[in-house]
């Protein structure tokens, strides 16, 4: 238990990948698991900040922010197509379509 | 430093650099740009090759001459140059094969920017084969992601949206775990550069500490390695992923995109963790297990298809598995099947893919079994390729599937005990669920009586449709007769990995 | 070795170049497939007497597994068999193939089937026999859904999967052998390295499975469906692949399988060789009880198929000397009575039309010439004296008596019971085709003499001489027969 409060910065990093990581995975809203991704990669990046970055590169943030405005592109395509944000919903309408 | 040392790096920069300047062509001019970059890529793959067998030994190679940790590391050796050539022939073949689906089912003025993702993925496939160090290795990564994404959602009929959609979650979860374990295995170790990392990790594991953390590490690499190339039980994106995208980027997505995650994968096990942590971790058996239930449940699935492409696909599953299966043997006998397997289905997944746009176009664009009947007649050189293809799969002789099979198995007696059988026992039900489903497929393609077999129209889908199927067949045909200088040259490669 | 490699190469490329050469009239391409077909007879019948020794390695798929020839005394009696059968029946597939369609495919696969045939008989170890096994099956799948007819295309995938199915479990059996095994070519008894001793357990099991598999050829139960469904193809290929060639293959590798990979000292005595043992003579009896029950003139030749090739099983897992010559004695003989009877049943198909066993009421008086060759080969199948079928059945059964045990006795049982029930199903057809009147519908044919022409009497003649003759020979067959099954020859 000592361990956890001492690396403080690593233990929330991990339980807020945890949390981005469940809503990416398990939430059915798409803009639920835009947030998600999003807060999983911050978490990752708050890991680096505390164990002190000093490789000092920037390419994991880009990759990120193009994934983050790839899958906001997509939510937009399929919103205007199914006019839903719940992928399940999705998904069967979609199947609908081609049967 | 000699000149041709360069190549690995003109590999990666060329189609980087080309897609760049491909996105302001026109469609057209696209499409020979994106050729000819893909073209370059293979012949300096093919000169890589000849150039490293007189060699002997891999060399790692500092983009600027910048020395780590600032710098950015290539390393080639004869099994990434292998790799390479095969991962480029098939990119080459899969584009060509595929040319007049893309003009058909995409909007002619997006075409330009479907051949900007061919050549990013190229650029991103070299990148993961030469890197040597982790932080690139995952951007191209995530790159390749992206680029498969775009390919899959560039045919805007069917339900691509909702396959892209689902293909970049599932992606993305796996992305995340591996990110999350590079980042731990950065903490454990303070290095990104591959060579720097297993020296650290060798240093660790003899002091007998931090054991738990580095098990971790190496689960949340191969899980997240694992989901994204379909790994049973992950593979819920395949189908529809595969089966609805154009015949180019089905064959793309299945035999390179997952193929460049493996080896990735392939590479971390021997230049990161080293083979031995790998097996002392336990993740090998857990490989095994799920590689040989995917093997079988993927064709199980496959069986009760009435889409030729979602047949397919779920037989994609089913081959992953198997080269999970080789890897999770742990010997360099395995390794060596594993990386056979991967470089065989590549050729043989594409040709059948490529094979059944043509099939599916001359029977009015329609997938089911029932409207391909006799489609062999219509669509002569396509029936061909895919009854070659589909033979490979089944593993019949003189064929890289059989080839694959043999590699397999000897792997298998080599080792011994309940690994063996596992493994022997998955070959043989794969086998006679492959005869089951490839070979009603066969059959179907044939069937159509006599007075009707002259009446069919014949479809023709181009010379350079002919030349991708002719090739890849070669290719298929090549790897199953001679099959010694390719695993001689995955073990020498092997060798000079560790 | 060239000699190896020009029997195996003429059928190959005759085969392959026919669809090319496009022949305009049936004639021509009668003479081309006859000329390809006698050539490799007579090369293969000048491979069977001066039996080389040296070996014809073809190529090199994977180290250590290689593609080898080699004749050796097995392989020449099976290579003698096809030799002799497979003009014939070329020269009466030309007539009955006369009211059938694409005629070019279908020489074409029945030559490089002829090609495939030859590389089982003459494979030197038991990977080039898997080969060329698999290669065998794919040159017949397109002769047995030639018609492409609902029920032809269901069988051919039938037969697609149970063949495919079988060389997967023979596949595993191959591979384990190439690592307990002391080198990959095949020795009379056996080649198992020192290793196997400790893993008796693994070996067996794996014979088992590997016997199974390389039987399903040849119609062994429970993978015998196959086969009457396989009946539909023309007849032609019925006769030849599946009287003759496909089954013949699957129980001439069990022989190698046994007498040649694993040894017969190995497996003597071992529930191994019960469960395989039992299954033949189980098989021998169900076939016989089906072929009565059948009615279909074609497939109750078929059943009677699955029954006799499990006479050759029997001898083969007798495991003795004995047994061995039995086997080769009835694959012979077997071969010869059962291409003979298809036939029949196949001239009467093209002649008149009749498919049903009730049909055929005073046939004898229809087609004459064809119902004296379908007796004589019937009471060679049923054994009687001294036709072929005695000395094979003869032979099997002082082989069942000899070893002693009780799986001889087994052996004996379903060799009697099935002696009387093939009388039964195949004296039936004879002796109402003989006594009874014609059917009322059928009166019309009983007008005209509707026998077959010379193309395919002469087959007709050649093979029941050599019926006849191999049944007076009987002791110097069996004499050079067991010279062979005891490593002499």
């Amino acid at each position: 238990m000592g361990n956890l409060f001492n690396n403080y910065e690593e233990a929330c990093a991990i339980i807020l990948f945890g949390i981005g990581f469940t809503t990416l995975l398990l939430h059915r809203n798409m803009i639920k698991k835009i947030i998600g991704f999003s807060m999983m990669d911050s978490a990752i990046y708050l890991f680096l900040a505390a164990k002190g970055y000093i490789a000092g590169r920037k390419a994991p943030i880009v990759v990120s922010v193009s994934v983050t405005a790839l899958m906001l592109a997509l939510t937009v395509r399929l919103y205007r197509r199914y006019h839903t944000l719940d992928i399940d919903e999705i998904t069967m309408q979609a199947r609908r379509e081609e049967a | 430093m000699q000149l041709w040392q360069n190549l690995p790096f003109a590999m990666i920069l060329l189609p980087l650099a080309s897609a760049s300047l491909t996105s302001i062509l026109k469609g057209k001019a696209a499409r020979r740009a994106a050729l000819t970059v893909i073209t370059l890529v293979t012949l300096m793959a093919a000169a890589l090759v000849i150039f490293m067998q007189g060699y002997g030994q891999s060399y790692t190679f500092m983009m600027g001459h910048f020395p780590a940790p600032w710098g950015n590391e290539i390393r080639a050796g004869m099994l990434e140059a292998v790799t390479a050539l095969c991962f480029a022939l098939v990119m080459l073949f899969s584009v060509m094969g595929g040319l007049r689906d893309i003009e058909h089912d995409i909007l002619p003025d997006r075409q330009n920017l479907y051949f900007v993702m061919c050549e990013l993925t190229t650029a991103a496939l070299m990148a993961q084969v030469f890197t040597n160090d982790v932080f690139t290795g995952y951007v191209f990564l995530e790159i390749m992601t992206i680029a498969a994404c775009a390919l899959i959602s560039a045919r805007t009929k069917g339900r691509t949206l909702v396959a892209a959609t689902r293909y970049m979650i599932m992606n993305l979860v796996g992305s995340g775990l591996f990110l999350l374990g590079l980042t731990l295995l950065y903490d454990l170790t303070g290095h990104l550069l591959m060579s720097n990392i297993q020296e650290k990790i060798i240093a660790l594991s003899a002091t007998g500490k931090y054991q738990q953390p580095l098990t971790m590490v190496i689960a949340l690499v191969t899980i997240g390695l694992g989901i994204k190339s379909a790994l049973f039980p992950f593979h819920t994106w395949v189908p529809d992923a595969y089966s609805s995208s154009t015949p180019t980027s089905s064959a793309i997505l299945s035999s390179l995109i997952s193929k460049g995650y493996i080896f990735l994968l392939i590479k971390f096990y021997y230049r990161v963790f080293g083979l031995r942590e790998v097996v002392n971790a336990q993740v090998e058996d857990v490989l095994l297990v799920f590689g040989a239930a995917g093997a079988v449940i993927g064709s199980v699935l496959a069986i009760r298809q009435l889409d030729i492409r979602r047949m397919i696909a779920y037989s994609s599953v089913a081959q992953i598995g198997y080269i999970y299966m080789a890897i999770g043997l742990g010997t360099q006998s395995g390794m060596t099947a594993a990386l056979f397997q991967l470089m065989a289905h590549a050729i043989c997944k594409s040709l059948l893919f490529i094979a059944t746009g043509g099939l599916c176009a001359a029977s009015g664009e329609k997938r089911g079994f029932t409207s391909l009947r006799g489609a062999a007649y219509r669509n002569p050189v396509a029936g061909a390729a895919f009854v070659v293809g589909a033979f490979s799969m089944i593993g019949i002789p003189f064929l890289s599937g059989f080839v694959v099979k043999l590699a397999y198995a000897e792997a298998a007696v080599l080792w011994g005990g309940p690994r063996m059988i596992t493994v022997l026992a998955v070959l043989a039900i794969s086998t006679m669920l492959n005869a089951i489903y490839f070979g009603r497929t066969v059959v179907t393609l044939f069937r159509l009586s006599e007075e009707k077999i002259a009446q069919q129209q014949k479809w023709h889908s181009g010379p350079c449709f002919a030349v991708a199927c002719a090739a890849l067949s070669l290719l298929t045909f090549a790897l199953g007769l001679a099959a010694d200088p390719v695993l001689a040259a995955i073990r020498s490669g092997l060798e000079m990995f560790s | 070795m060239i000699l190896i490699a020009l029997t195996l190469l003429v059928p190959l490329l005759g085969g392959l170049l026919l669809p090319l050469l496009r022949f305009q009239s049936r004639k021509a391409r009668a003479w081309y497939v006859e000329a390809v077909t006698l050539l490799t007879s007579a090369l293969a019948a000048v491979l069977c007497f001066t039996h080389p020794t040296e070996e014809l390695h073809i190529i090199r798929i994977m180290t250590p597994f290689e593609l080898v020839l080699r004749v050796d005394g097995l392989s020449r009696v099976f290579t003698g068999l096809i030799a002799f059968l497979w003009p014939l029946a070329t020269l009466y597939a030309f007539e009955y193939m006369a009211h059938e369609n694409r005629e070019n495919a279908f020489f074409a696969y029945y030559t490089l089937s002829y090609a495939a045939t030859l590389g089982i008989s003459m494979a030197a170890n038991l990977f080039s026999l898997y080969v060329f096994y698999e290669c065998l099956t794919l040159a017949t799948l397109p002769l047995v859904s030639h018609k492409r007819d609902v029920k032809s295309i269901h069988a051919g995938r039938r037969y697609l999967f149970y063949s495919l199915s079988g060389a997967a479990l023979a596949f595993v059996g191959v591979m384990v052998l190439s690592r307990y095994g002391a080198g990959m070519d095949f020795v009379l008894g056996g080649s198992l390295n020192g290793l196997a001793s400790r893993h008796l357990t693994l070996l067996r099991v794996v014979f088992v499975l590997s016997f199974v598999g390389f039987s399903v050829k040849a119609a062994m139960f429970p993978l015998y469906a196959w086969l009457p469904m396989a009946s539909v193809a023309p007849t032609p290929v019925t006769a030849l692949l599946h009287a003759v060639a496909v089954v013949n293959a699957g129980a001439y590798a069990c022989m190698r399988l046994v007498y040649y990979c694993y040894g017969s000292d190995f497996l003597r005595g071992t529930w191994a060789q019960a469960i395989v043992l039992c299954l033949a003579a189980f098989t021998i009896v169900f076939g016989s009880a089906m072929a009565v029950r059948e009615q279909h003139f074609k497939r109750r030749l078929a059943y009677s198929t699955v029954s006799n090739l499990s006479y050759i099983l029997l001898g083969v897992t007798l495991m003795t000397p004995a047994g061995m010559t039995g086997a080769m004695t009835h694959m012979v003989s077997h071969g010869l009575m059962k291409i003979t009877l298809f036939y029949c049943a196949g001239a009467v198909l093209v002649k008149t039309g009749q498919e049903y066993v009730q049909d055929l009421r005073g046939f004898g008086k229809v087609m004459p010439f064809t119902f004296a060759v379908f007796t004589l080969a019937s009471l060679a199948l049923i054994g009687v004296p001294p036709l072929s079928g005695f000395l094979s059945k003869w032979n099997l059964l002082t082989a069942a008596a000899e070893t002693g045990a009780w799986y001889g006795t087994v052996g004996i049982a379903a060799l009697i019971i099935s002696a009387i029930l093939t009388a039964i199903y195949l004296m039936s057809v004879v002796i109402s085709a003989y006594f009874r009147p014609l059917n009322p519908e059928l009166a019309s044919l009983g007008e005209a003499n509707h026998d077959p022409t010379w193309r395919m009497k002469v087959p007709f003649v050649v093979i029941c001489c050599a019926i006849v003759a191999m049944g007076l020979n009987g002791a110097s067959v069996t004499e050079w027969l067991s010279g062979i099954a005891k490593g002499l020859i």
